[in-house]
């Protein structure tokens, strides 16, 4: 199940980080709605990824 | 036996049945919005779902902190009754139960939509009678399992949310990654932009892609230690909705897709978004758009309308189990008879609750089911209704009823901040603003505020757009408190005015019956000290 979540983090980071970089040639102004997607994805995927962190530091 | 006990609903919703509940009915809502959402606002589909979605997070935010704040099945009405008054508070719920059972007309109704992608006999275009007996006989399946009781369904909702959260970031990874063109969407936005009128519609019909964290309120009363569990639970189920919303919207303006589009009606090439906003598409876009998916997208086209299907039955069976907790909740408060209240002895589910929303769900269907089985009354709704078709009949009043009750929650939020300050808040909605108000120290939630002016931008929308929800959607209300009135008169309870409640104690025996015994003393030792400063001030005046 941990692996489970781990990856699904994982996913979200990448894909995320992939909508960011590829958008942001076309300019702010015309993919703010993806932008803001990105943004979300990669800082949910680096919060659930921490959190996970800490729940396996925790049952350590 | 001399000792009788009151029935009561039981506790049997874990934190993961939480946010399953949340998540199998709010969850399942872009199944039914994409589709509507992509065939009223085109190329700035995501824009409407953006806005509709920043609203949404204020709405989740504000139920977070009400329902982790007073954990009680009755949800928004029960927030706005202890806010505003029993008026607001019937009219909030009744709005609310509107919209559980259009949950249960409208979810069944497309489960039907995603099985014809796989059993074309049921396609309500080809096969409308089919296509509606199929839904009739889902909503009253629905009704006997929640008759029989909650745990048994809690269960599965958990395993079916789980494969889809698991399913949907697999297809939309897939399509960010190896289907996705930035050019593309920024293309289809500048050339498809729609007109203000559609855009405003695309935007009411957004916000039925995020209708539902009532469920979430409705299970805080069967969590254990609801008041750590439901914040936990609820903001994940935001941010989770938000971002499927986002990226399925996104994903539908920009990808290449995977295999030929069929052309439309006429012979003409149409765009992926044009092919799954379109009326014989809009109720299955979903499954559509995962199929077009590369790889993936093989296995997708087989899967996805099932699991679909299953998730819009389990948002449908939400929507009973929500409608009948909330009339009972109502019914405690006496905002309705007695009769929504009473427990089935067996079974310790509320029966009359069960029976009477499930059938309002089947008028609603047979209405929404009307224009497709008879050409005259086809006619009919042409002539009065621009010629919307039953999924929009349905989705005008969801969105009614949704932004009607969320708006009244809004102000119950603030109005609740302002007279109750003393019950412990584990969660706020973020930014606040500190001040004394009759000798207490209290925060006023600036976000409900910008909360509130988009919830109401969105029923205005609603309002102008959708020639059904305008009619219908108030003609419920102004039924209800007919209803209401009469029932208060017979009573002999006021009118317009609430009846006098002792709410202290009846939020200490809310935290106590919910397992927040360090919250009830420190509820109990902020009352003592409240009670404590009014008689030094009166003393010293």
């Amino acid at each position: 199940m941990m692996v489970v979540r781990v990856l699904l983090a994982v996913a979200m980071m990448v894909v995320g980080g992939t909508i960011v970089v590829r958008m942001l040639p076309y300019g702010i102004a015309q993919t703010f709605t993806g932008l803001i997607l990105g943004l979300a994805m990669l800082a949910l995927g680096a919060y659930r990824l921490h959190q996970l962190y800490r729940y396996g530091r925790a049952q350590r | 036996m001399s000792h009788h006990h009151k029935p009561e609903l039981r506790r049997a919703v874990t934190p993961w049945g939480s946010f399953s509940w949340g998540y199998s009915d709010v969850g399942a809502d872009i199944f039914v919005g994409l589709g509507l959402v992509l065939g009223a606002a085109a190329g700035a589909s995501n824009v409407a779902f953006l806005f509709a979605g920043i609203v949404y997070v204020c709405i989740g935010l504000a139920y977070t902190e009400l329902a982790a704040t007073y954990p009680v099945a009755g949800g928004g009405q029960y927030f706005v009754t202890r806010g505003l008054g029993d008026i607001f508070g019937f009219i909030a719920g009744w709005a609310v139960l509107l919209d559980f059972t259009i949950d249960i007309a409208l979810f069944a109704w497309s489960c039907v939509d995603y099985l014809s992608q796989l059993l074309p006999i049921v396609s309500s275009s080809d096969h409308p009678w089919a296509h509606f007996a199929v839904t009739v006989g889902l909503i009253v399946g629905l009704c006997l399992l929640n008759i029989i009781g909650v745990r048994e369904s809690t269960a599965f909702n958990g395993i079916v949310s789980a494969m889809d959260v698991v399913s949907e970031t697999a297809i939309l990874t897939i399509g960010f990654l190896f289907a996705f063109d930035p050019g593309l969407l920024v293309h289809t936005m500048q050339h498809s932009w729609p007109s203000p009128f559609d855009l405003m519609k695309g935007t009411s019909l957004a916000i039925v892609s995020f209708v539902g964290l009532e469920s979430i309120s409705q299970a805080a009363e069967e969590t254990q230690r609801p008041a750590s569990i439901i914040p936990r639970t609820s903001i994940a189920l935001i941010l989770t909705i938000l971002i499927f919303a986002l990226a399925y919207s996104n994903l539908a303006l920009g990808m290449h897709t995977w295999h030929a589009i069929p052309l439309d009606a006429h012979g003409h090439a149409q765009l992926l978004w044009q092919y799954l906003g379109n009326n014989d598409n809009n109720g299955k876009a979903v499954a559509l758009i995962a199929a077009q998916v590369p790889y993936w997208g093989a296995i997708a086209a087989f899967y996805v309308p099932i699991l679909g299907a299953i998730l819009l039955l389990i948002s449908a069976n939400s929507g009973v189990f929500g409608s009948s907790r909330i009339a009972y909740a109502m019914s405690s408060g006496s905002l309705l008879p007695s009769i929504f209240q009473r427990v089935h002895k067996r079974f310790r589910t509320p029966l009359a609750s069960l029976l009477v929303f499930t059938g309002v769900a089947l008028i609603e269907v047979v209405f929404a089911a009307l224009p497709s089985l008879s050409p005259h009354m086809a006619d009919a709704y042409a002539k009065h209704f621009n010629g919307e078709s039953g999924i929009d009949f349905l989705g005008d009043l969801y969105a009614f009823g949704a932004a009607t009750s969320y708006s009244f929650v809004f102000v119950a939020l603030v109005a609740l901040r302002l007279a109750d300050p003393l019950s412990p808040r584990k969660f706020k909605i973020p930014v606040n603003v500190p001040f004394t108000f009759r000798g207490e120290r209290v925060e006023f939630p600036v976000i409900a505020v910008f909360g509130f002016i988009g919830i109401v931008a969105i029923l205005v929308f609603t309002m102008i757009t959708h020639p059904i929800g305008r009619i219908a959607g108030p003609a419920w209300i102004v039924f209800g408190i007919v209803l209401y009135l009469l029932y208060r008169r017979r009573k002999r309870l006021p009118l317009l005015r609430s009846h006098k409640r002792d709410w202290r104690s009846e939020q200490v025996e809310i935290l106590r019956r919910a397992g927040e015994l360090e919250l009830m003393d420190q509820y109990i030792a902020n009352v003592k000290a409240s009670d404590a400063r009014a008689q030094a001030g009166g003393l010293s005046q």
